[in-house]
């Protein structure tokens, strides 16, 4: 850098110095005493003299530090622009990774609500359905338990109710075929004795 | 044998005897069927005065046994006719019953029932058999109005406290 500000130092001083030597001849050739001539002379001097600062090697020069410098200055832009495209890209990612970042968390966070609202639904409606079943179940089983008791008197009661007809039974599968009516004719004649009156009453008032 | 046919005559009002051998009404039918029958042919051989002790049809023990407990004699026709009219007023205002068994009896249990109810019902009392056979043990009479059940399932059904008392104590 101080390297080009002193060679930028350097060519402006020999552009000075140039020049004040130009308009040094232009005053000594100048003087009253000279007429047309002088002018011309002077004139062609001029000219000389700029050819002769100004020659091709000195526009080399100045095209080749002209160029190096458009060069430099194209480097450090492109440098630059090298460094601020990095920044900026840098940025960028920063940006879109905290974009997406942000844009996943929202969408984790969306979607992890929404789970969680399907999750306590679920287990809403899983609650409601074991309530409702075991309210069923608890229904139901009432509903055996009475049903069984029911079922149990009602057993009992036709035990009850047939329990003659069922002990009858029994006793007759007990005894077979072996009591006959020879056996039974006390049986049978103490009933006719105990419904004597009873009989009698009937036949006598008998229609 | 001299027979005519009798006069119609008021009935006496003698005790008339059932013997046990008439049970039923239709043993009652059958005597009165064969007593007519006896007069109708004693009339017809008086009539061609043919008859003889020997040619008299055969009677049953049923109805000579009926004749002889009421001191009635089969030949003579007046005694007939007593005999018929006694049994046609028996069928027609004699007290009847109807007592069913498991089982058919045998007629000498039929007997005996038959002689008690005669002795202790009414002595001019027939008698009805039928048969139960869910009855089991015991008989069932029906009179008129009524029905008498005497079977040991109806024992068991008016004991039914009883046995459930047993029961309640068993278990």
């Amino acid at each position: 850098m101080i390297q080009d500000h002193a060679g930028t130092i350097l060519i402006v001083g020999s552009l000075l110095a140039a020049t004040l030597a130009f308009i040094w001849m232009a005053i000594r050739l100048g003087s009253p005493s000279t007429g047309k001539n002088n002018e011309d002379s002077i004139k062609t001097v001029a000219e000389n003299a700029v050819e002769q600062i100004f020659n091709d090697e000195f526009r080399e020069e100045l095209r080749n530090r002209g160029r190096l410098h458009f060069e430099k200055i194209i480097g450090e832009n492109a440098m630059f622009l090298q460094q601020d495209l990095r920044l900026t890209t840098s940025q960028v990612n920063e940006f879109m990774k905290q974009e997406i970042t942000k844009t996943l968390k929202e969408a984790f966070s969306t979607y992890e609500q929404s789970i969680q609202d399907a999750k306590n639904t679920a287990l809403d409606s899983i609650n409601k359905t074991r309530v409702a079943v075991e309210e069923q179940g608890q229904v139901m089983k009432q509903q055996l338990t009475e049903t069984m008791e029911k079922e149990k008197q009602d057993l009992i009661n036709r035990f009850e109710a047939n329990m003659a007809e069922i002990v009858n039974h029994y006793v007759i599968g007990a005894i077979g075929n072996q009591i006959d009516l020879e056996d039974q004719l006390e049986y049978i004649l103490s009933e006719l004795e105990h419904n004597k009156q009873a009989i009698i009453d009937d036949i006598k008032s008998g229609a | 044998m001299t027979e005519k046919k009798p006069n119609k005559k008021p009935v006496e009002t003698v005790k008339f005897k059932l013997t046990p051998e008439v049970v039923t009404n239709q043993d009652l039918s059958r005597a009165i069927h064969e007593v007519e029958k006896l007069d109708e042919f004693l009339y017809q051989a008086h009539l061609r005065k043919a008859a003889s002790r020997d040619s008299l049809p055969k009677t049953t023990v049923t109805l000579e046994k009926l004749a002889e407990a009421n001191n009635l004699s089969l030949t003579n026709a007046e005694d007939r006719k007593q005999l018929i009219n006694h049994l046609r007023e028996l069928k027609m205002r004699g007290k009847k019953l109807h007592i069913s068994f498991a089982v058919e009896p045998s007629p000498a249990v039929v007997q005996k029932i038959v002689l008690w109810m005669r002795q202790n019902i009414h002595q001019e009392i027939l008698v009805d058999i039928g048969i139960q056979p869910a009855i089991s043990v015991g008989c069932v009479v029906r009179t008129t109005n009524k029905v008498f059940d005497m079977s040991l399932r109806h024992r068991f059904d008016d004991s039914r406290t009883m046995l459930s008392g047993l029961l309640e104590k068993s278990s």
